[in-house]
């Protein structure tokens, strides 16, 4: 595994640009898809978002200064393109908030592509109830276990507002399952 | 009792296609060289059919002057010979002439009555009159009796045609011509 140092000076080499960028999409392919995926929960919308993540990487990376990590780089592309996508989902109205709990429970229960447990079923219908951005925080702590600078990077917000949310998302979905079990 | 949320960090309830992520490279690699094309593409295309569209409409504007305009002139060129051949000129006529001296000949032609005694009615002096007329010349009015203009300076002397302008002229033989008829 390369860092992003010897990546970068590899890509400023002549015709060592698809190299480096082929260990680009290498090292990072499942840490962006898994984000996505968990943002979009079903694989063929997670496949799209992080395919153009990396084709919208390819055109911008002339321009990649280096001056964060690519892995936050990255990460802040794909943030866009989910919250583009889910956006859009909203707009067509493909996504109605008062059924989606059931709609992805039973959506979850029938995908072969999930082979989560009963309760991590139930996690991811509770975090699905979070509004978009609250979602993306919440998956970034608690999934991938971020640091709040970083996550701020990605998101462009204060590390201070980044921690009020992630406590309410936290609230909220443990209120959820308060509510599940009774 | 408060639930608390434990971590349940692993992606592998998350699964994937079988070589999902051995084949991911390629799709992206794949998506981009498409790309490529389409971006190139459309710049041909967009050419070409801007540079289609301006010979189109180049054509379209020729083919309007040809085939629309220029025979509704023509037709229109016709259609007055055709009434001038038909019909003898009246003074309805007069707007389709192009210029004073046209007016002022289809006068001297058919008006011998307008020329007063101090005007010879031979169509080469009408056109010395009409050289020399001054266009600066004040309006004057018109002796009631006679129908003559009359000089401002001098009520009762009699004004040639040499002291009006064309327009005065002209309307002094439209007003006469008008008086004619009625008196006819």
């Amino acid at each position: 595994m390369k860092d992003d140092q010897q990546i970068l000076e590899l890509y400023k080499k002549e015709g060592k640009q698809n190299e480096a960028f082929s260990l680009i999409v290498h090292q990072y392919q499942r840490p962006i898809y898994y984000y996505v995926r968990r943002m979009v929960m079903n694989h063929e919308d997670a496949d799209d978002i992080a395919q153009n993540t990396f084709v919208k990487a390819w055109r911008a990376l002339p321009e990649f200064k280096g001056d964060s990590r690519i892995s936050t780089w990255l990460h802040r592309i794909a943030y866009n393109e989910t919250m583009t996508f889910l956006k859009k989902e909203k707009r067509l109205g493909k996504v109605a908030l008062d059924d989606v709990e059931s709609k992805l429970e039973s959506y979850l229960e029938s995908d072969p592509l999930f082979e989560g447990d009963e309760l991590q079923r139930k996690l991811q219908v509770a975090v699905a109830t979070l509004p978009e951005k609250q979602k993306a925080v919440f998956i970034m702590k608690y999934y991938e276990e971020k640091k709040y600078d970083e996550m701020a990077e990605i998101t462009g917000t204060s590390v201070g507002a980044l921690k009020a949310s992630f406590h309410l998302a936290v609230q909220k979905i443990e209120t959820w399952f308060e509510n599940y079990f009774e | 009792m408060r639930t608390r949320l434990e971590p349940s960090r692993d992606d592998k309830q998350f699964a994937v296609p079988e070589n999902y992520f051995e084949n991911f490279g390629e799709r992206v690699i794949k998506q981009i060289e498409e790309e490529k094309l389409k971006r190139a593409a459309p710049i041909n295309s967009r050419m070409i059919y801007l540079r289609w569209t301006a010979i189109g409409a180049a054509a379209m504007a020729c083919g309007l002057i040809f085939f629309v305009w220029k025979p509704a002139r023509h037709h229109q060129h016709l259609r007055f010979a055709e009434e001038i051949n038909r019909t003898e000129l009246t003074e309805d006529d007069l707007p389709y002439f192009t210029d004073k001296d046209e007016v002022f000949e289809y006068y001297l032609e058919d008006a011998e009555w307008l020329f007063s005694d101090t005007i010879k009615p031979d169509s080469s002096a009408a056109k010395r009159i009409v050289s020399t007329i001054k266009n600066d010349k004040p309006k004057v009015a018109l002796d009631p009796k006679t129908g003559l203009p009359l000089d401002p300076s001098s009520k009762k002397k009699e004004i040639k045609w040499s002291d009006l302008s064309t327009d005065e002229m002209i309307q002094y033989l439209m007003e006469e011509s008008d008086d004619n008829e009625i008196n006819n």
